[in-house]
């Protein structure tokens, strides 16, 4: 038996990988909407990290 | 004024329009009227408001002063320097589609938009939700999702969760890159991680502003943190615009 061909995937659906990015936005903006709710370029760098990081953590792409 | 529903509004035209609609100009023409004047009327601060204008209401909507920029006639001068200077007729449609799209949900509060500028300064105005941006970001934000202007925001959101599709990177691929030659313009200068962040941003943020405003409303600001969808609402705010 191969171990590495039955090690389960531990990365996370796309979908929940994004509604955990959607959590994190909602809670920065809940903490400082001054800096996270005004407008769409505050969420700008978020999205581009998460967007960049996405294919790394999830299974797939979305 | 409506908040996120100038986000939302230009990927539900994308959504039922298809190739017909260039999403980045659409955006652009769903921002244009605020871009250069509601700093203005919002003033300095969040929790405590400097006022820069002594009439920001008129400023914003009105003539004399920049309400022009909420009129469907700057939506069309601006269109046709567009088509002008680009020849592009889908995005010159895509932006005035955004900007009258903007126009009409600014006109469902009570300070409404000139319709008929320049023949005419009057506002047509629903009255569904109370204009309230002469009094700050923090007590407009309290305003706004505390009365029928939330629900007209979660409106858009939930309508466009139907589509969620339209932000894979599938449908980037497939139907959003070839469809729109800005894509493959700014794919000179840049890789397939910015363009799809240049395209699912304002989504993102019109969600994450939308559930991030309610919860700041209603749990964590102190000033009347509760719901009145009643007409007009919300009530404690002075009365602005046309009777």
């Amino acid at each position: 038996m191969n171990d590495a061909e039955e090690a389960p995937d531990r990365r996370l659906h796309p979908v929940v990988y994004w509604l955990i990015v959607l959590a994190i936005a909602v809670s920065l903006g809940v903490s400082a909407p001054a800096f996270f709710l005004l407008g769409f370029w505050e969420m700008a760098p978020l999205v581009l990290f998460a967007t960049w990081l996405a294919p790394k953590l999830t299974r797939g792409h979305l | 004024m409506s908040w996120a529903a100038h986000d939302l509004e230009p990927y539900l035209f994308r959504a039922k329009l298809g190739a017909r609609i260039s999403i980045v100009w659409c955006l652009i023409g769903s921002y244009s009227p605020d871009v250069l004047t509601k700093w203005a009327v919002y003033g300095f601060g969040f929790s405590h408001h400097d006022a820069i204008l002594s009439d920001p209401v008129q400023f914003h909507r009105g003539w004399p002063g920049a309400g022009f920029t909420h009129t469907p006639f700057w939506g069309f001068a601006v269109t046709g320097a567009i088509l002008l200077l680009t020849k592009n007729r889908t995005w010159a449609f895509s932006y005035l589609l955004g900007a009258i799209a903007h126009v009409l949900s600014d006109s469902l509060d009570s300070v409404g938009v000139m319709m008929l500028f320049p023949f005419s300064t009057w506002h047509m105005h629903f009255g569904l939700w109370e204009y309230v941006g002469e009094a700050g970001r923090a007590k407009d934000a309290v305003a706004y999702y505390t009365s029928l202007g939330g629900v007209w925001d979660a409106f858009w959101a939930l309508w466009l969760l139907r589509y969620w599709r339209m932000f894979t990177i599938t449908y980037f691929r497939d139907e959003l890159y070839p469809s729109d030659p800005f894509w493959s313009w700014m794919h000179r200068f840049t890789g397939e991680t910015v363009m799809l962040t240049v395209y699912r941003t304002s989504a993102f943020f019109g969600y994450a502003s939308i559930i991030g405003w309610y919860i700041w409303v209603l749990a964590i600001n102190d000033f009347h943190p509760h719901l009145d969808w009643s007409f007009g609402a919300p009530h404690w705010a002075p009365r602005q615009g046309p009777r």
